[in-house]
């Protein structure tokens, strides 16, 4: 566990940088070093702009879905991706600035929508089993033109999934 | 009669306003969100049927053990999905490494045979009439499920409105500007951003301007 500086609301009040007994706020890129921190939270107790948070270094497993929720889920999740589809092979036929500015908008807007859902439907942790099953069984398609292998053995290697 | 607006919430006081609801012209648009006349409902004055509440059903716990036959656009939405939950972890080498199978997978997805913003309209129109079942089957054990399939239903009436108006003139976004929601995917056309999102509620600041390319 380590504390994290969101720089947006961070308006410099530097009450952890007196409160932090190892130095660890005292940085020149403003973040918190988190080599340094020990995770003792005294510095998101004493920031007055609640600029502070503590990252956590284990992640619970989310819930368990119902089979039925799941499926009217992934019924839309399809829906959306058929529309993403279909905005942007419009926005790159498009002569008119105007349709393919508005299918550049629907096609981003269903993505956000597809990945909110896929966020209910057990992807909500990278450090999860469903995400750790969802990578492995991505390895079937390691040897397929163009696919980012590289990318996909070192996020299997470099994240701490749950036991 | 008041009428409310089902994707903001706001309310059209005929009262207040002088003007029936019904007398508004069909291009009408809500003034907070956006959304058309067919957006909105009557509201009962006289409190109504109380909401039903289900009775809570002991869900059959499951565990997903078998990857669900997903498309490449799915594919793609799950690993761009996981490369925003490393973000928020401030994990942004693995946020980059997700992206890039998704992006992979974006590049593999195909577009069915279409009609162009029909073809849209249809798939759009199809999603709201299927959401009040689905919000159904949420609400009995899945808050969060419920809450993503509200704020998708709010969206995709938006969704609806701007296609709409996009057919009946291709020009209504000539002079204002387009934003979209980076969390819930609400899109809102007007000159700035609004200062909080009308269906997420996050801040302004996490609008996205989406750009008429010259």
């Amino acid at each position: 566990m380590h504390a994290y500086r969101n720089l947006r609301l961070c308006s410099k009040d530097c009450m952890c940088l007196y409160v932090c007994p190892t130095g660890a706020t005292d940085t020149e890129t403003g973040q918190i070093d988190f080599a340094k921190c020990v995770a003792c939270g005294a510095c998101i107790k004493a920031c007055p702009s609640h600029a502070i948070s503590m990252i956590p270094e284990k992640y619970l497993e989310p819930k368990p879905k119902k089979e039925e929720v799941l499926a009217e889920l992934n019924s839309l999740e399809y829906s959306k991706t058929m529309q993403e589809n279909i905005a942007r092979e419009l926005m790159k036929k498009a002569d008119d600035p105007a349709l393919a500015q508005i299918m550049e908008a629907v096609m981003r807007s269903n993505r956000r929508m597809n990945e909110d859902m896929q966020r209910e439907s057990g992807y909500m942790v990278p450090q999860c089993k469903n995400s750790k099953q969802f990578l492995k069984d991505l390895m079937k398609d390691i040897n397929e033109p163009g696919f980012p292998a590289d990318a996909l053995l070192k996020l299997l290697e470099k994240i701490e999934f749950n036991q | 009669m008041k009428y409310k607006c089902g994707v903001c919430g706001y309310i059209y006081d005929e009262e207040k306003e002088g003007v029936k609801f019904t007398d508004l012209p069909d291009d009408w648009i809500c003034p907070v969100c956006g959304e058309g006349k067919e957006g909105f409902s009557p509201v009962d004055e006289d409190d109504g049927p109380e909401p039903v509440k289900s009775e809570p059903v002991k869900g059959i716990s499951y565990e997903k053990e078998e990857l669900r036959q997903l498309t490449p656009g799915q594919l793609s939405a799950v690993c761009s999905n996981l490369a925003r939950a490393c973000q928020k972890q401030q994990l942004a080498e693995e946020s980059d490494l997700f992206m890039k199978i998704a992006d992979y997978y974006e590049s593999n997805a195909v577009a069915p045979d279409n009609d162009g913003i029909s073809t849209l309209l249809k798939l759009v129109n199809s999603d709201i009439d299927s959401y009040p079942g689905a919000k159904k089957t949420a609400s009995v054990c899945d808050r969060g499920s419920l809450r993503v399939l509200t704020w998708n239903e709010k969206v995709t009436m938006i969704l609806r409105t701007l296609l709409e108006r996009y057919e009946k003139d291709p020009h209504f976004l000539d002079n204002t500007n387009v934003y979209v929601c980076d969390i819930c995917g609400f899109i809102y056309i007007g000159d700035e951003p609004p200062e909080i999102c009308p269906v997420c509620k996050v801040p302004g600041f996490m609008f996205v301007q989406i750009k008429r390319k010259v």
